[in-house]
């Protein structure tokens, strides 16, 4: 238990024979309890530390908290300025949706629309000055038959749909007269089943009929309402 | 005796810790996390709104220079309007026929009106009343007399001028009664056959476009 130093020369009674001794007379007991005391310290700065460290965390949690409610706020504050600012134009939006609500009307009532008084200006067009029109009826009925004229079958290839039907009737020099009337009414766009249905002579002159088919590629398309448009 | 201490610092130093974690954890799960979570939560969600305020930022701008053109869009409205009347308009298209036959040098013989027909429902039967917001066919029958490149003008004029938008369903020409030649080119008679449209609304829904029109609507 006793402890004796033997060397200690740097210290001042080391010159003195005898000084250099001396006893640690601290009952370990104490010791022990003294570092437990200190121990305890230790530990309550560091829970300390610890406790404080966690409230600033806290803080800069609270603070971002803080900030970001605080940029939320603002930007809805915005959002319901601009609102109040847009109900200014509120005229505007209604004339808009209004007109195009009823433009939307009008394009699904006129989506069977077609030019009637172009393609009779394009067949017209088509006849020789050899022969006369006495009569043109043209009637388009999308819902009807996909047939050729009278139920006939159709020799037309084309994957468009038949919506209606075209008679001719008229008059001519020649027999010969209506072959290049009938081919050029094939070539028009939208006529299918051209079909010269009667070609008779008379005593000067040729009466004859002519009936074709006409598809969907007739269709106009002028009132359809373009996506995004008004 | 020494043990004895030894086991206390022990018990201390391992208490201490085990303290101090408590309190990490305590404060991260009970405190600090929600708190960051919810932060997180909100700057989303303010980037959202700002996302949202760029949008209107855009429509308000596009609005301000639309709502130069006013005038512009009242018109527009009010062909739309014609062209699709909420009563059946025949006295207004009557008026326009006789104007457009009379400008293409064609006279206008015979209007017939027929029976409304009532838009169908998806069952294919008809709506039993006057809906607000269908559109109501009107077939009308039309008989002029004129040479053949004017009937086609007046067709055209039918068809594309309007304002009132009818859908030719068929036209006959044939060889006027009278005439010289027997050909359609110097005279013909014109049977054509279309269907304008109305659009019912009910009284709340006229006086708002009235008040649109008249630009009252607002302010």
């Amino acid at each position: 238990m006793t402890t004796v130093a033997t060397e200690r020369p740097a210290e001042p009674w080391s010159a003195m024979p005898g000084w250099g001794i001396f006893a640690d007379l601290m009952p370990p007991e104490l010791l022990a309890l003294r570092q437990l005391k200190g121990l305890r310290k230790t530990l309550l700065i560091v829970l300390l530390v610890v406790v404080l460290a966690c409230a600033g965390g806290y803080g800069y949690a609270m603070h971002q908290h803080s900030t970001a409610s605080a940029a939320y706020d603002r930007a809805q504050a915005q959002t319901v300025a601009l609102t109040a600012q847009q109900g200014k134009y509120a005229d505007v939006t209604q004339l808009r949706s209004t007109t195009a609500g009823i433009r939307t009307q009008i394009a699904s009532a006129m989506v069977n629309d077609v030019d009637f008084a172009a393609f009779l200006g394009q067949v017209r067009a088509a006849l020789p000055g050899s022969l006369s029109l006495t009569s043109i009826t043209m009637t388009v009925n999308p819902g009807g038959s996909t047939t050729g004229a009278g139920g006939a079958a159709s020799l037309a290839t084309t994957a468009a749909n038949r919506i209606g039907t075209v008679s001719l009737t008229g008059g001519g020099q020649t027999l010969a007269d209506l072959s290049g009337f009938v081919t050029a009414l094939a070539a028009l766009p939208g006529v299918v089943d051209v079909l010269p249905t009667s070609n008779t002579a008379a005593a000067s002159a040729t009466t004859f009929t002519v009936s074709f088919g006409v598809t969907d590629a007739l269709y106009t398309h002028r009132y359809a309402v373009k996506a995004g448009g008004n | 005796m020494k043990t004895s201490v030894l086991q206390s610092r022990r018990a201390w130093l391992g208490g201490g810790v085990v303290v101090a974690l408590v309190l990490v954890a305590a404060g991260w799960l009970l405190f600090i996390h929600p708190e960051l979570s919810s932060a997180a939560s909100l700057r989303s969600q303010a980037q959202a709104a700002q996302f949202e305020d760029s949008l209107l930022v855009a429509k308000t701008a596009q609005l301000r220079k639309q709502s130069q053109n006013l005038g512009t869009m009242r018109t527009g409205l009010a062909d739309a309007l014609a062209a699709l009347p909420a009563d059946s308009g025949l006295p207004a298209f009557t008026d326009q026929l006789a104007a457009q036959a009379a400008s293409n040098n064609v006279a206008l013989t015979s209007i017939t009106v027929g029976a409304v027909t009532a838009p169908t429902t998806t069952a294919g039967a008809a709506t039993p009343s006057t809906t607000a917001g269908a559109v109501y066919q009107i077939p009308v029958t039309i008989i002029s007399v004129g040479p053949l490149a004017n009937q086609e003008a007046f067709l055209k004029a039918i068809e594309v001028t309007g304002p009132r938008r009818a859908l030719l369903t068929s036209t006959q020409l044939t060889v006027a009664a009278g005439a010289r030649v027997a050909s359609i080119d110097n005279g013909a008679s014109l049977t054509t056959q279309l269907t304008v449209f109305s659009a019912p609304r009910s009284a709340q829904e006229s006086a708002a476009l009235q008040k649109l029109l008249s630009g009252t609507a607002t302010h």
